[in-house]
């Protein structure tokens, strides 16, 4: 998964033009000036890139129980999507 | 002399002869047309397969217009066209935003339709599957979206409005925003139109009620206002936004105007959704009123950029009302249509029409109106064919004329 983290770092750091040496586990999402809307953008590459299948409704579910403030938890949850969907 | 009187003083142009104004004007100047075969998508089984389209690629140069990339992506290029239009303009107008108070810079765009074929793309991808829809669909084809992210990508704070009344939008967005420079509510406005109709569902819609012409095989030929052989629109996309300042903040900073916009005026015909009062009445009574208004003589008008769709009904009506309002003075004034060349960008058209009709004014010079080849007996005033021409203009007027009967005039001067 380390390489995934990396991808996942990548595409942050190019939505939200930041060098990617700035982007860290414990970065505040807020900080790093990703707001709702670039992260539905994001949800949509990354949905591109490792072609998973995850609906909006599902995120929505997710978030109101394990809000994503760092860039480690937004890592963490993609990596858990792309194991869930993998098994399935 | 009025502290509060309004210049046009920037101009930015998006269309399908050029990108930025002074390829539009050149091409425009030297007659060229922008229509061609469609390419935004298969068109092949459409009954028109032809339009006016921007350059392949518009929406990469359009990219540095914007503040960060994730402002550029949770956009359509309906509203690329208004950000990149608007930063256009205010380079031309020599104004820099940090020297500028922003909360008394004003907002006003026109939209007949919007990102039609965003709206078109979403809904077949929704019966496909509908997970896969772009989850921001909503904050991009709102139609306020175009003015809201020249708000947000410029950071200009006053007020920030979206105008649309079909095809005269354009003039109305501007006209609405020289009410708010006069009412001494904001000191300078970014205003405009901006259209991306091209879509299978804009093309079916229009071509049912026969607006569209179908010559499909010649598309350069097509868009040809007051020819007899004239048999519809060419439906386009594009924008223009224009900066309107007023005097006190344009002597201020001693910046250089095109010309002055002395007023308008708006009407409703109460009369169709589609087609205009025959006798040209109420499109003559809004030339009327906007001359009245500014206190400009009808002998003072030198030039008037018709409105000239190429439909039938259009062009006879604009002609006979041209004809009431000024009478024996008619076959003297120089008309042309804009569309000719461009094709109708429908709620764009106003606004771009005011932009070239303002460079008309700046430099003494009339864009023609192309495929303007066989004479039309309900036709018959100078209509600038085929080749522009130099000539002193001292005062002229836009013409916009939006389906649901909704005419527009705006009067500029030197």
């Amino acid at each position: 998964m380390e390489n995934i983290g990396e991808r996942i770092k990548t595409i942050l750091a190019d939505e939200i033009e930041v060098d990617i040496n700035n982007i860290h586990d414990d970065s505040k999402l807020v900080d790093l000036g990703v707001d709702s809307l670039t992260f539905l953008e994001m949800v949509a590459e990354f949905k591109d890139e490792f072609n998973v299948n995850i609906s909006i409704n599902e995120i929505s579910e997710y978030l109101k129980d394990h809000p994503i403030r760092t860039a480690g938890e937004l890592i963490k949850y993609v990596e858990e999507v792309i194991l869930k969907e993998t098994k399935t | 002399m009025d502290g509060n009187d309004v210049f046009i003083t920037g101009i930015g142009l998006i269309t399908p002869v050029g990108i930025g104004k002074e390829e539009a004007w050149q091409n425009m100047l030297q007659g060229k047309s922008g229509i061609k075969y469609i390419s935004l998508f298969d068109a092949s089984n459409l009954p028109v397969k032809i339009a006016g389209e921007l350059c392949s690629d518009f929406e990469y140069v359009a990219r540095g217009f914007f503040k960060r990339k994730s402002n550029y992506n949770q956009t359509i290029r309906f509203s690329k066209i208004g950000v990149m239009a608007a930063s256009l303009s205010l380079k031309d107008a020599g104004i820099e935003l940090r020297n500028e108070d922003t909360r008394k810079i004003g907002i006003c765009i026109g939209t007949g339709i919007g990102g039609l074929l965003f709206t078109e793309e979403q809904v077949m991808q929704f019966y496909k599957n509908w997970n896969n829809n772009d989850l921001l669909s909503i904050v991009k084809v709102t139609p306020n979206a175009a003015s809201s992210n020249i708000a947000i990508n410029l950071n200009i704070k006053g007020p920030s409005l979206t105008v649309t009344t079909a095809c005269a939008s354009g003039g109305h967005a501007i006209g609405v925003a020289y009410d708010l420079i006069k009412m001494n509510r904001i000191d300078l406005a970014l205003a405009g139109g901006i259209e991306t109709p091209i879509s299978p569902l804009a093309i079916l819609g229009f071509n049912s009620l026969g607006a569209l012409s179908p010559r499909n095989g010649e598309p350069e030929k097509a868009s040809r206002p007051f020819d007899k052989n004239r048999n519809g629109f060419v439906i386009s996309e594009g924008g223009g936004i224009i900066v309107l300042e007023s005097r006190r903040h344009l002597e201020a900073r001693g910046g250089r105007a095109y010309c002055q916009m002395r007023d308008w005026a708006f009407n409703s015909e109460a009369y169709s959704m589609v087609a205009p009062i025959e006798t040209g009445d109420g499109m003559g009574e809004i030339m009327d009123i906007a001359l009245d208004n500014a206190g400009v003589q009808k002998s003072e008008v030198d030039y008037i950029n018709a409105h000239g769709t190429s439909t039938i009904l259009n062009d006879i009506s604009e002609t006979k009302a041209i004809k009431k309002v000024f009478g024996s003075l008619s076959s003297q004034i120089s008309i042309s249509s804009t569309k000719s060349m461009i094709g109708h960008t429908l709620g764009a058209s106003g606004a771009i029409e005011v932009a070239v009709t303002a460079l008309s004014v700046y430099h003494d010079k009339i864009t023609p109106t192309i495929n303007l080849e066989n004479h039309d007996h309900q036709c018959d005033l100078d209509y600038t064919p085929n080749i522009a021409v130099s000539k002193n203009i001292r005062a002229a007027i836009s013409n916009s004329f939006g389906f649901g009967g909704n005419n527009c005039c705006i009067v500029l001067s030197k």
